[in-house]
C-alpha cells in the first residue's frame, strides 16, 4: 500500500508528508556518495538503524548520504546550539525521585491522592508508566488533555473516575518530577525542540543545512510527542518528510494522522 | 536448533538465518540450552538496557562522586539511593529511600569534599550507617585511580549489591517479582561490565588513550555498557542471531525461523495502565478523541506489524514453529496470523527424524535450500561490522 500524500484540512502542514508502507527499498535506493548527509533517517528503534546499515553494506552501497539518529538525539542536537548541553533525568533517576514521594497523604501532591488511595499497590514503576502513557497520548498539550477529559467525562461513573484519576495522576507525577534543574525526560527535550521549530527560528537550518529529506522509519505507532515534532519540522523546514510505516498499522495510522497533526502550537504544555 | 544445525551442515551460512520470537524473555533459556546441545552459538539481541538499571546507576554514581572534587549532598548520597551496601557487616542495609530523604533534608546546602562531609555529617545526624559509608568513601577516594583501585571500588560494591540489596528488594517487591528479576539479571551483566571496564582501563592507560581519572572510568562504563554484547568479537560472526520481532524491521536474510507462533503469544495483550474503555475511545478517534494519539499495541495492530515484517525479512523461506500444549497439558492453538500464509506442514514423523540420533532435514525444509552447486543469490556479509 502506498499513500503518496496525506490529505488533511491543514494542507500547509501535511502536504509535506508522504506515507509509505513496507517500501524501505525506496529509501535505500537513495544511497549516494555525498560530501555531507542529505537524508536524515529517524529510527526510534536502535536495531532498525543497524538493519538498514546492514542492507546498504551487503549491497556495497555508500552510507554517507544518510545520517541515522533517533528523534530525541536530533532534539538534543537542535537544543545544544543554544542551551548549553541540555540534560534530562533518565528512568533510574525518575524512579528514585518517585520513591521519595511522602508516605503521609497530607504531604502528597493533591493530584496523586486518588491514585495512591484507591490502588494501594501503586509503586514508582506504575506511576512512571501512567506518566509515560499520558505523555504518549497527549504530549501534555492543553487541547489534547482537554479532549481526553471530555472523553472520560462521558463514561459511566466507575470508569469515568478511574480515567480521571489516571489523567490527574499522570500530570501530578510529571509535576513532581519537574522539581529538578534537569528536564524530566528526553521526551521533554523533544517537546522543547518542537517549540523551537514551531517558533520559526533558524535552529533547524543552522544545524541541518544540507538535509533535503527527513524519514521516520519502522514505527507501529506515532506517539503525540513524535507527531508534534513532525509538525514542528513541517514549520521549520521545506525538506520532504517521509513516514515508513508497517503493513499491519499503516492504513490505520494514515487515517488518524491528519487530525493528530491539526492541533495548534505543537509542543505547548498544559499549565501544571 | 536441530533445523539450524542441519541446514548449516548443508552449507547455509549461519549469518543467513535469523530466529525470531515475539518476546525473547521466555525463550532465552530454552533456546540457549537447545543451541548448546546442537553445537550452535546463540546471540540474543535483548532489550535489557543495562544503563537504565539500578546496579549500573550505582557504579555510575560512584564514578561521578569520585570524579568531582567538591560535591553537593545529593551527589554524595546518590550511591546510597541506588542501594549501596558495605562489603561486610551489612545488617540494616541498604538504607531505605525515605531515610535517605530525611538525612538529605537535615544536611546543610553547599558543596564539600568527601572528607569535609565526613566531618560535617555526624554533627547533623546520629545514623551510624552514614559514618560507615563516609569511612568507606574516604578509604577509596583517589582522584587518579589505578585499575586496581577501580576494581576495589566497583567490584565489592556490585558484590554487596548482589548479596544485600537484591534480597532486600525481593522482600519489598510485588508478587510478580519483576523488579527483583530485572535487578538480578542486571547485576550479572554489571558484574561482567566491571571486569571489562577494569581490564580496558588498564589497556587504555598503558597505550595512553586516557589518563587516570574517574571521568574516564565512567565514560568507559557507558561505552562498554551500550555496546551490544559480543557483536564486535570475531567468534560471534559465526553465531546465530536471535531477535525480537519488532527489531527485525527492514532486515533481509535468506531464512527466518519464527518460534512460539501460537494464539497465546502472537498476538498477546500488552500491559497498559489505561482502562480498556478509554483505549477503545482513543483508538476509534471518534469525536474529540481524534486529536489524542493512540497506541496500536492496545489492539492487535502492533503484533500484526511485527509478524508481517518478520515474514517479509525472509528472502528464501520461513520456518514457523509452535508448541501445541502447555506444561499442564492444555491445548494451545496456532496464531491467527498464520491463517494468511500458505504453508506446508512438516509431519510428526519428519520432526521425530529431525531430532533423532541420525537427523534428517524434513523434505519441505530441504526444498527451501539452494540446490547443491547452485550459487547463493545473495552476497554474504563480511564477518566484521
Amino acid at each position: 500500500m502506498s499513500t503518496p500524500h496525506l490529505h488533511t484540512t491543514a494542507q500547509d502542514v501535511a502536504s509535506q508528508i508522504s506515507i509509505y508502507s513496507g517500501e524501505e527499498e525506496r529509501l535505500l535506493e537513495r544511497a549516494d556518495r555525498t560530501a555531507t548527509p542529505t537524508e536524515l533517517v529517524l529510527a526510534p528503534t536502535e536495531l532498525h538503524r543497524r538493519n538498514l546499515q546492514r542492507r546498504l553494506r551487503e549491497r556495497a552501497q555508500p552510507q554517507n548520504a544518510f545520517e541515522f539518529a533517533d528523534p530525541e538525539t536530533v532534539a538534543e542536537e537542535l537544543l545544544a546550539a543554544t542551551d548549553s548541553t541540555p540534560t534530562s533525568l533518565d528512568r533510574v533517576d525518575r524512579l528514585a525521585l518517585l520513591r521519595s514521594l511522602p508516605s503521609e497523604p497530607a504531604d502528597q501532591p493533591p493530584g496523586l491522592h486518588p491514585l495512591l488511595s484507591t490502588q494501594h499497590d501503586t509503586g514508582p514503576q506504575q506511576l512512571e508508566q501512567i506518566r509515560v502513557e499520558l505523555e504518549s497520548m497527549t504530549n501534555f498539550h492543553p487541547d489534547r488533555i482537554a479532549a481526553l477529559r471530555d472523553v472520560t467525562d462521558e463514561f459511566a461513573s466507575p470508569i469515568a473516575d478511574e480515567a480521571t484519576t489516571l489523567v490527574d495522576g499522570g500530570l501530578a507525577v510529571e509535576t513532581w518530577l519537574r522539581d529538578t534543574a534537569k528536564a524530566v525526560s528526553k521526551t521533554a527535550l523533544l517537546r522543547r525542540a518542537t517549540r523551537r521549530l514551531d517558533g520559526d527560528d533558524e535552529v533547524w537550518t543552522d544545524r541541518y543545512p544540507d538535509i533535503e529529506r527527513v524519514s521516520l522509519v519502522g514505527v507501529s505507532s506515532i506517539p503525540a510527542p513524535e507527531v508534534d515534532f513532525l509538525h514542528g519540522l513541517c514549520t521549520a523546514t521545506t525538506a520532504d518528510i517521509e513516514l515508513y510505516l508497517r503493513p499491519g498499522t499503516a492504513e490505520y495510522l494514515t487515517t488518524r494522522l491528519p487530525d493528530l497533526l491539526s492541533i495548534e502550537r505543537p509542543g505547548r504544555e498544559v499549565n501544571l | 536448533m536441530a533445523t539450524i544445525s542441519e541446514v548449516r551442515d548443508r552449507g547455509v551460512d549461519i549469518r543467513d538465518i535469523v530466529v525470531v520470537a515475539r518476546d525473547l524473555d521466555s525463550y532465552e533459556q530454552p533456546l540457549t540450552r537447545a543451541a548448546i546441545q546442537h553445537g550452535v552459538t546463540p546471540v540474543f539481541w535483548t532489550q535489557l538496557r543495562v544503563t537504565r538499571t539500578e546496579p549500573y546507576a550505582l557504579i555510575a554514581a560512584l564514578c561521578t562522586l569520585f570524579a568531582c572534587g567538591d560535591v553537593a549532598a545529593t551527589t554524595l548520597f546518590a550511591p546510597l539511593k541506588q542501594r549501596w551496601a558495605p562489603p561486610t557487616d551489612a545488617a540494616g542495609w541498604p538504607l531505605d529511600q525515605s531515610t535517605i530523604h530525611t538525612h538529605l533534608e537535615a544536611l546543610p546546602p553547599g558543596r564539600r569534599s568527601i572528607s569535609e562531609w565526613a566531618a560535617t555529617i555526624p554533627t547533623h545526624t546520629t545514623d551510624e550507617r552514614l559514618t560507615t559509608y563516609c569511612d568507606w568513601l574516604q578509604a577509596h577516594c583517589e582522584p587518579e585511580p589505578t585499575p586496581k583501585t577501580v576494581g576495589a571500588v566497583l567490584g565489592p560494591s556490585i558484590d554487596a549489591y548482589r548479596e544485600t540489596s537484591v534480597p532486600a528488594r525481593q522482600q519489598a517487591d510485588a508478587p510478580a517479582l519483576m523488579e527483583t528479576e530485572t535487578a538480578a539479571r542486571a547485576t550479572v551483566r554489571v558484574t561482567r561490565l566491571v571486569e571489562q571496564v577494569t581490564h580496558k582501563y588498564d589497556e587504555w592507560l598503558a597505550d595512553g588513550t586516557v589518563s587516570r581519572s574517574w571521568d574516564a572510568v565512567r565514560e568507559l562504563c557507558e561505552l562498554l555498557a551500550t555496546q551490544r554484547p559480543g557483536r564486535r568479537e570475531h567468534s560471534n560472526a559465526r553465531a546465530i542471531d536471535i531477535m525480537e520481532a519488532n527489531d527485525v524491521w527492514a532486515l533481509s536474510v535468506p531464512f527466518v525461523i519464527a518460534v512460539g507462533v501460537t494464539a497465546a503469544e502472537w498476538p498477546a495483550q500488552t500491559d497498559s495502565v489505561v482502562p480498556a474503555e478509554l483505549q477503545e475511545a482513543v483508538l476509534s478517534g471518534a469525536g474529540g478523541a481524534d486529536i489524542v494519539a493512540p497506541r496500536t499495541a492496545w489492539g492487535e495492530g502492533r503484533d500484526c506489524d511485527h509478524f508481517a515484517d518478520a515474514m517479509r525479512a525472509a528472502e528464501r523461506g520461513v520456518i514457523v514453529t509452535r508448541y501445541t500444549q502447555t506444561d499442564d497439558g492444555d491445548d494451545v492453538h496456532p496464531s491467527p496470523f498464520l491463517a494468511s500464509l500458505e504453508m506446508e506442514t512438516v509431519s510428526g514423523q519428519a520432526r521425530t527424524q529431525l531430532v533423532s540420533t541420525t537427523p534428517q532435514l524434513p523434505p519441505a525444509i530441504a526444498a527451501l535450500l539452494p540446490a547443491s552447486g547452485e550459487s547463493d543469490p545473495t552476497p554474504s556479509e563480511p564477518p566484521h561490522e
